[in-house]
């Protein structure tokens, strides 16, 4: 009113003799003969004889703010906020919980949006809902809103509820049957055989005497309780339902919004979960900020199929709840609606955050799908890293086993996990991208879930868990490996450190390679104790990675690596003996080609792009498939497969490399062969086909020119080159001599050997 | 052409410290933790302004386990700069610094710019070098000398510029002084290696010893 008299007086010509006027927010004055409702809400500032006061018209405040369930831990509870002179999603809705009993209350989020999971474990603890106005608005004192909801509820230990184990329901799960406890990995029992029910007799013994030995120290610590074979009620007993002992404190709501002016809100205390998210949904508020889009998920979460290994049963009081057999855990709630609350609480606040008719939305979406499918991805990983697989029992059934469980299933931990990453896929993708798709198509071939979750397709997660699974799997089987480790000892440090070093920085973030890590190591390990003329050179990491990639078992692995760093032994020698002999066939080779032409006119030699080509066995050129694909043609042919391939994959860019004129950093750039350049396999193999009898011949017949005598003194008993480094590694095995004989040629021999000089006398 | 000057430079250092994630840096401005290991050598080109005039670097990165160092001192040859990088948190890289100017001087001549880097000294936690010690080194050494960070940008770019103003000057001197034959001037045809006969000499050595045993 104020404001609106001090623009009537301005207009008036300041007749009355005190100075009034409207400033806007950059000082300057509001014009004159603007219309007042203009001029209102332009303004910021009422100047009145050279003093300002802030002024604010229509600021959006809280009319009236309501929370719906009642503060049980493990329980959902929404929100509904209604305000004047704004959208509410012009507000924000945080969940403060107090730091600690007794403490003051709002000191920690715990959650954003309008439907919130009480945490569990927060027994005692006050939990108050706040509603602030966005930054983007002109805060006023009443765009604030609190709600103290109360205090969470919890179930005491010693509540009379906690005893009767007795009277648990024996509704045994379908698959039951199939998950069976043994120490080993080797003593696994069958299903459905006579052992099974043996076993099944002893359990029930064990439960009777769980029963008697648990209701004993009833009162004593949980941590104690042994494993056993019998489902069992949760350790910290929380009731989901309502019941008889309801603490006052949950009915106890207060609003408070930065005025004095205090509502009060209704309360209601609606249990069944989808129920109450849509009852918040359906509420006639027109301005309720949940919106109703997320129906579909409230629905699917009520209806939301056990996860695989939970059996649900049933106690005395006729509540249900749920047991993991395999880690012995019990829970009251749903494991399967676990996952839809995370889902809905990430779908909430994404929407929250990103309103679809934000700039980009579509990228931040996708985004923290992407994130949340990444972070789901690790978390499964780091579960899976204690289980080894699969084994096959004397009836050839495939089992798992544990080794921090102990335990072994007869079911793959993997497809649990799988299940899930699919239902998150597919809730994501149809949640904040709006993208529909069927669970199966949303694994395999969905044509719009690339762009949902490029990246991280469930398959690609199937063959990294088995990576993983397997690898355990190897570490456990002891044969084989002991040696090895006394090997490992007996390397140079500088070699391991090398290697640990190298193995980081080889898979280069391709999940199957990374998934095999652990055995390109331990290839690398022990093969470098075995020749330690050879060593490690950086490069064979590479090589170790893809044959652990391509072999079904460890030992096979290193047979072929093994196999085939001794065919190809001076590729990686130092002094690359093999590489430089291998290059000079190249060229003469390649001689007629167009493209080695153009690269000699430039300057760029084989020894610009062949050495990181060939020690790494093309890395650098194909994926992953391809390479796999070449590999049993490189270990049948050795130098001439390298020749081959390369000779047909530098035919296949060549075109694109005369393209580019002189420009040296052009072609070099070519070269590098983004993966898009690649060729297609079989057109790569069919090529290198036309290529490999004339690299045969010429690795056969080295045509190459001689070398250069090489400028080698000696000094006592050992032969140094020019730069003063010993040029002889190690001792001369059998195999030396062989290998020597094999790939340096007979005729280079002689030769060095006759300019060695003598020693005097 | 579209660059007034074209400077050659080696990157090299222990394997390990970082060169490879220096060049992606300067060269893409980016940083990964999925990189692979450098096999013999890499390239980067990348064109940047100083004082107002256009330069061209051709940035070889190399590997740094020293049995490659038959592949990559046929680099060194002909470079105008060398970049020496090791690892602030790796005392043993720091120790090799003067093995790696010994190594480079075979090839190089005096005058031929040198720079020291330190690296990754966002992890000021792990540090086992002090500035001071490394700026002790330089000075002995007569390099100019410098502490970046591959994973936060911190003056990796300065460090380009700071190579790229010594070698102007240096080059613009030069060309004061009348040029002193091809050597001097750089820039052209510096790509290829130039000691293949060495590289093949080594091979023929093994090969030599093999048939005296």
């Amino acid at each position: 009113e104020a404001a609106a008299a001090a623009k009537q007086r301005q207009e008036e010509g300041q007749n009355s003799g005190i100075a009034v006027a409207l400033l806007r927010a950059d000082g300057e004055r509001v014009t004159v003969g603007a219309l007042i409702a203009q001029a209102l809400s332009s303004a910021s500032h009422l100047e009145i004889e050279g003093e300002r006061l802030p002024i604010l018209v229509n600021p959006p405040s809280v009319q009236k703010l309501e929370v719906f369930g009642r503060a049980l831990a493990g329980c959902p509870l929404t929100a509904s906020i209604r305000c004047e002179f704004c959208e509410p999603s012009a507000f924000r809705l945080r969940w403060m919980l107090q730091v600690a009993a007794g403490t003051a209350s709002g000191g920690l989020e715990a959650g954003l949006g309008s439907v919130m999971w009480v945490p569990e474990d927060n027994a005692g603890r006050t939990l108050s809902l706040v509603a602030e106005a966005d930054s983007s608005i002109p805060a006023s004192s009443r765009a604030k809103a609190i709600v103290r909801i109360g205090m969470i509820e919890e179930v005491s230990e010693a509540s009379p509820w906690r005893r009767d184990f007795g009277s648990l329901s024996s509704r045994p799960h379908p698959e039951d049957r199939a998950w069976l406890q043994g120490l080993s990995p080797k003593t696994p029992a069958t299903p459905a055989t006579a052992t099974a029910a043996l076993l099944e007799d002893v359990e029930d013994g064990e439960e009777v005497d769980d029963e008697t030995s648990d209701e004993e120290d009833d009162s004593g610590d949980d941590e104690a309780y042994v494993p056993g074979l019998s489902p069992r009620t949760p350790a910290a007993c929380r009731t989901p339902h309502a019941s008889s002992a309801t603490p006052a404190a949950s009915s106890r709501l207060t609003f408070s919004g930065g005025t004095p002016v205090a509502c009060r809100t209704p309360v209601s205390c609606r249990t069944p979960v989808a129920r109450i998210i849509q009852a918040a949904c359906g509420t006639p508020t027109a301005n309720s900020a949940v919106s109703s889009d997320l129906d579909w998920l409230a629905q699917e979460a009520s209806n939301a199929p056990l996860p695989c290994g939970w059996s649900a049963h049933i106690d005395s009081f006729k509540r249900t709840f749920y047991f993991h057999k395999l880690s012995q855990r019990s829970v009251w709630e749903h494991p399967g609606k676990a996952l839809y609350r995370e889902l809905l609480g990430l779908v909430q606040r994404v929407q929250l955050e990103v309103p679809f008719q934000a700039p980009n939305s579509w990228e931040l979406r996708r985004t923290a799908a992407e994130q949340h499918l990444r972070e789901l991805h690790q978390r499964a990983l780091r579960d899976l890293e204690g289980w080894s697989g699969p084994y096959t029992s004397p009836e050839g059934v495939e089992y798992y086993y544990s080794d921090t469980l102990k335990t072994s299933s007869w079911q793959s931990p993997i497809e649990a996990w799988e299940q899930q990453l699919e239902v998150s896929h597919r809730i994501l993708g149809r949640g904040l991208l709006n993208v529909e798709t069927g669970a199966k198509a949303v694994v395999r071939n969905g044509p719009k879930q690339k762009a949902a979750s490029d990246g991280h397709p469930t398959h690609s997660f199937r063959s990294v868990a088995r990576g993983v699974l397997a690898a355990q799997r190897l570490r456990l089987s002891s044969t084989g490996c002991r040696r090895s480790y006394e090997q490992d000892k007996a390397l140079n440090a500088d070699v391991v450190r090398q290697i640990d070093l190298d193995i980081p920085r080889t898979a280069g973030g391709d999940p199957e390679l990374m998934a095999c890590l652990g055995t390109a190591r331990s290839l690398l390990l022990r093969h470098a104790a075995e020749d330690p003329e050879l060593g490690y050179c950086q490069g064979m990491n590479m090589v170790a990675c893809l044959f652990s990639v391509a072999a079904r078992s460890q030992a096979e692995a290193y047979a072929r690596f093994h196999a085939f760093t001794q065919l190809l032994r001076g590729l990686w020698l130092p002094g690359f003996p093999l590489l430089q002999e291998g290059m000079c066939i190249f060229e003469s080779l390649a001689q007629g080609r167009p493209w080695f032409q153009h690269l000699q006119r430039n300057d760029v030699g084989p020894e610009t792009y062949l050495p990181r080509a060939w020690l790494s066995l093309f890395a650098s050129w194909l994926s992953l498939p391809a390479r796999v694909l070449l590999l049993r043609e490189l270990e049948k042919n050795g130098l001439a497969a390298l020749l081959a391939i390369s000779l047909a994959l530098l035919d296949h860019i060549g075109p694109a490399l005369l393209e580019q004129g002189d420009d040296t950093g052009e072609i070099l750039t070519v070269l590098e062969m983004d993966r898009c350049r690649e060729p297609h396999p079989a057109a790569l193999i069919a090529a290198k086909d036309v290529w490999i009898a004339v690299a045969i011949n010429a690795a056969a017949r080295r045509t190459a020119t001689p070398l250069a005598p090489p400028p080698l003194r000696r000094e006592g008993s050992r032969v140094l080159d020019r730069h003063g480094h010993e040029a002889i590694f190690g001792s001369f095995g059998k195999q030396r001599r062989r290998l020597s004989a094999a790939w340096a040629g007979k005729a280079l021999l002689r030769f060095s050997f006759a300019e060695l000089p003598r020693k005097s006398g | 052409r579209d660059y007034d000057h074209l400077f050659k430079l080696v990157l090299i250092g222990d394997s390990g410290a970082g060169k490879s994630c220096l060049l992606l840096r300067f060269a893409d401005d980016a940083f990964t933790e999925s990189y692979i290991t450098t096999i013999g050598v890499d390239f980067r080109f990348k064109t940047i302004p100083v004082d107002k005039k256009t330069i061209k670097l051709q940035i070889w990165d190399t590997a740094g386990q020293e049995r490659f160092r038959t592949i990559t001192s046929a680099y060194y040859r002909g470079a105008d700069g060398i970049i020496l990088v090791y690892d602030i948190c790796d005392r043993e890289s720091f120790a090799h610094v003067d093995e790696w100017l010994n190594e480079v001087n075979r090839y190089v001549n005096e005058s031929t710019c040198k720079i020291l880097i330190g690296n990754k000294c966002d992890m000021e936690s792990e540090r086992q070098v002090s500035t001071e010690e490394a700026k002790k080194k330089a000075d002995d050494l007569g390099i100019a000398y410098i502490e970046c960070s591959a994973k936060e940008a911190t003056n990796v770019e300065q460090a380009f510029q700071m190579m790229s103003a010594e070698l102007i000057e240096k080059r613009q001197k030069q060309g004061a002084g009348g040029r002193s034959g091809p050597s001097a001037g750089g820039g052209v045809g510096l790509l290829q290696p130039k000691n293949r006969e060495a590289g093949k000499g080594s091979c023929g050595g093994l090969g030599s010893c093999g048939g005296g045993d």
